[in-house]
């Protein structure tokens, strides 16, 4: 492994799109040198990080085999594909996008199973009535195993399905199927539905570390100033700033805090300082406040900036004479 | 003689004792189809098998027993007529994701009708074979599969929970879990109806309901994909079961302690009996058939030197393979308290794997290292 900091990328789709997203917030520029083409890139912002565009798949298996540092991939993904995920990999961040559920689905017109109780008992009976084991179509069969597991659903077997999972019942390759879903409209288009208890994993898209890659000093490095401004942009999605016209009380705020998690960063006695600053200069001046002191620094971006002047009237009215 | 040499002789030893039970001495292969041990024992099993493919993409496992080779191997032998096999050797296992490979002796017994005395007969033989390999101080630990359905069927119990418990057999955790859900469980009576279906059958008297339930299901067939692959029928039964347990006045939390007492029935076999019948108050007429089995199984084994009262009943214990219908047993070492052989019934595993008529099927497997240990 070089000494920079590998991050791997969705190569493909919403994900890829949302965390190119994801780095332009942060001030950082994902560039493919190569053109779209190259599966190589750098992060323009930090020194010594290399891009590395991958499917989401690829990149949750690459983490766990420590060949990058930091991976963008879902929850769902960690947990399919990397056994032991919790001693291998780290979950540095959920970043506020590609949130889905992997879900068990069965059809609707079962009209007596609403809960995973039923489920189970209807699995025990299947072979009686059919001859055969109920059977669960899936990509997730890690994610499908453990769930049965988990409500002893001993008798039934995996139809491997690599696309068109929720297509499977009603072609009678499969009775139920364990899939990913957002917003379920897809799973309500081939009449299917989610029995109480039977959604397996709440997913979203994380930042995830590996334990078992070579972190270098350079490698830490860059990933300091990488997770510092990660962070400043997941605290900006979750946080907002209010201002209220009463005296500070020190213990409407200390419930404040204590009960809703609310940020109380100049505290009472701390003045706290209102600059305007170029957008494009706003990390250097942030690195400069700090070196002089200042620990909580918020930037909020504004919806208009009234000047005492007039400037591009005045630079007008000059051009016309 | 060195350790190798003692073990080579010790097995020569045991072997020989197999073969003059009347035992085949097979060698079924190490590389098994692994479709037939997932159609047998649940997909459950690939967390435990270990598996590989070949160049046409067939999926093979290296064994992780004995039992279903051996099983295959007589089904396809002509004229099936009762036969004892024995074996000797590897079978391979994972478990938490670390393989392993572990030697095991053992026997099946294929086809033989008096189903007692040939329990009784495995368990002894594997206590000969156990002798043999140098051990001789045991505790034995034996249950029953048919009598803990038996004493399921014979309470009253919504459907669900029968279910449950049913699974639970062999599996302490499972059982805790069940019976704590019922402990915790709110009384089923007026109950509000999370299910819309089986609000609209409550209340309506059977014949009634069934009608109107045949209506919703047809209605619910003719929406979208249709019912996949179940039948009308099963939907409809099963909405019945569930308007029953809905109605009837079960006191699960009631029931839940006395249960939990019965199905942890542990006593020396002589006793079993009494101290099951004295707990359920029943009357012996309900669990009367495998009550009957299990006291020719003891008489047997105590013509044969093994006192009631050296084994060790209890109602819940059973061996994680599910393919197990009846007896059951394990035998472990005296002092370390180990676990070096396990056996029992299958009777329904031939008819599984295809044989057309039923073949009564019993065997024990020896974990041959743990057995060859010496004695402390």
């Amino acid at each position: 492994m070089t000494e920079a900091l590998i991050i791997g990328v969705p190569s493909k789709g919403r994900l890829q799109e949302q965390t190119a997203d994801l780095f332009k917030r942060t001030g950082l520029s994902l560039k493919q040198p190569g053109g779209a083409r190259n599966y190589r890139g750098v992060l323009d912002g930090i020194d010594n990080v290399e891009i590395a565009f991958l499917s989401a798949s690829e990149i949750a298996k690459e983490i766990a085999a420590g060949h990058v540092h930091l991976g963008v991939t879902g929850l769902d993904l960690i947990h399919e594909k990397v056994t032991n995920w919790r001693e291998r990999c780290h979950l540095v961040t959920s970043l506020g996008f590609g949130q889905a559920n992997v879900v068990l689905a069965i059809p609707k017109s079962w009209i007596d199973v609403t809960a995973i109780e039923d489920l189970v008992d209807v699995a025990a009976r299947y072979r009686q009535a059919h001859g055969k084991s109920l059977r669960i179509a899936t990509k997730y069969t890690t994610l499908a195993r453990k769930f049965c597991a988990t409500y002893n659903i001993a008798d039934y077997r995996i139809v491997e399905s690599l696309g068109a999972t929720e297509g499977a019942p009603a072609a009678g390759s499969a009775e139920v199927i364990v899939d990913i879903t957002t917003s379920g409209a897809t799973l309500e288009a081939n009449h299917l539905k989610v029995p109480k208890g039977c959604t397996i994993l709440r997913s979203e898209a994380h930042l995830v570390a590996s334990k078992s890659a070579l972190w270098s000093p350079h490698a830490m490095a860059a990933a300091r100033v990488l997770l510092d401004r990660v962070a400043a942009d997941t605290h900006s999605r979750n946080f907002v700033e209010i201002r209220a016209d009463f005296g500070y009380d020190p213990v409407l705020i200390d419930r404040l805090v204590n009960q809703y998690g609310v940020w109380d960063p100049f505290g009472a006695e701390a003045r706290p300082m209102t600059l305007l600053c170029p957008l494009r200069h706003r990390h250097k001046v942030v690195d400069a406040l700090r070196e002089g002191g200042a620990q909580v620094v918020m930037i909020s971006k504004l919806d208009d900036i009234f000047s005492g002047d007039n400037a591009l009237f005045a630079s007008l009215e000059k051009a016309l004479g | 003689m060195n350790d190798a040499e003692r073990i080579a002789t010790a097995r020569d030893r045991l072997m020989a004792v197999l073969a003059r039970a009347g035992a085949e001495r097979i060698d079924p292969g190490i590389l098994q189809p692994a479709d037939v041990f997932v159609d047998m024992a649940g997909e459950d099993i690939r967390r435990r098998m270990l598996t590989t493919i070949d160049a046409e993409g067939q999926e093979k496992a290296l064994r992780p027993d004995f039992t279903i080779p051996t099983a295959l191997q007589y089904l396809s032998s002509q004229p099936q007529r009762p036969q004892r096999y024995a074996y000797l050797g590897p079978v391979f296992r994972q478990r938490d994701g670390v393989a392993y490979e572990v030697l095991q002796a053992g026997v099946e017994d294929f086809g033989k009708d008096d189903r007692p005395k040939v329990d009784a007969d495995i368990l002894l033989l594997a206590l000969r074979a156990l002798s043999a390999l140098g051990k001789r101080q045991l505790s034995i630990r034996i249950g029953d599969k048919a009598l803990y359905n038996t004493l399921l069927s014979s309470m009253k119990l919504p459907e669900g929970f029968r279910r449950r418990l049913t699974q639970a057999f062999g599996d302490r955790k499972a059982l805790a879990r069940c019976l704590a859900d019922m402990a915790n469980a709110p009384q089923t009576a007026n109950a509000p109806f999370e299910n819309e279906a089986l609000a609209t059958l409550s209340g309506l008297p059977e014949e009634e309901a069934r009608r109107v339930a045949a209506g919703l299901v047809d209605a619910a067939a003719a929406t979208g994909s249709g019912l996949g692959g179940r039948n009308p029928q099963d939907i409809i039964d099963r909405l019945m079961i569930l308007r029953e347990n809905a109605a009837a006045d079960h006191d699960l939390a009631k029931a839940a302690g006395p249960l939990g007492l019965l199905l942890g029935v542990s006593a020396a076999a002589d006793k079993a009996e009494r101290e099951i019948a004295r707990l359920a108050a029943l009357d012996m007429s309900a669990i009367a058939v495998p009550a009957k089995m299990l006291n020719r199984r003891l008489a047997h084994l105590a013509e044969n030197g093994i006192a009631p009262d050296h084994l060790m009943f209890e109602a819940s214990f059973g061996r994680p393979l599910d393919y197990y219908t009846g007896f059951e047993f394990e035998i472990y070492d005296g002092d370390t308290g180990e676990r070096l052989v396990g056996g029992g019934r299958y009777d329904q595993l031939c008819t599984r794997l295809g044989s057309p008529t039923p073949v009564s099927a019993v065997g024990f497997a020896i974990w041959l290292e743990a057995a060859e240990a010496p004695s402390a």
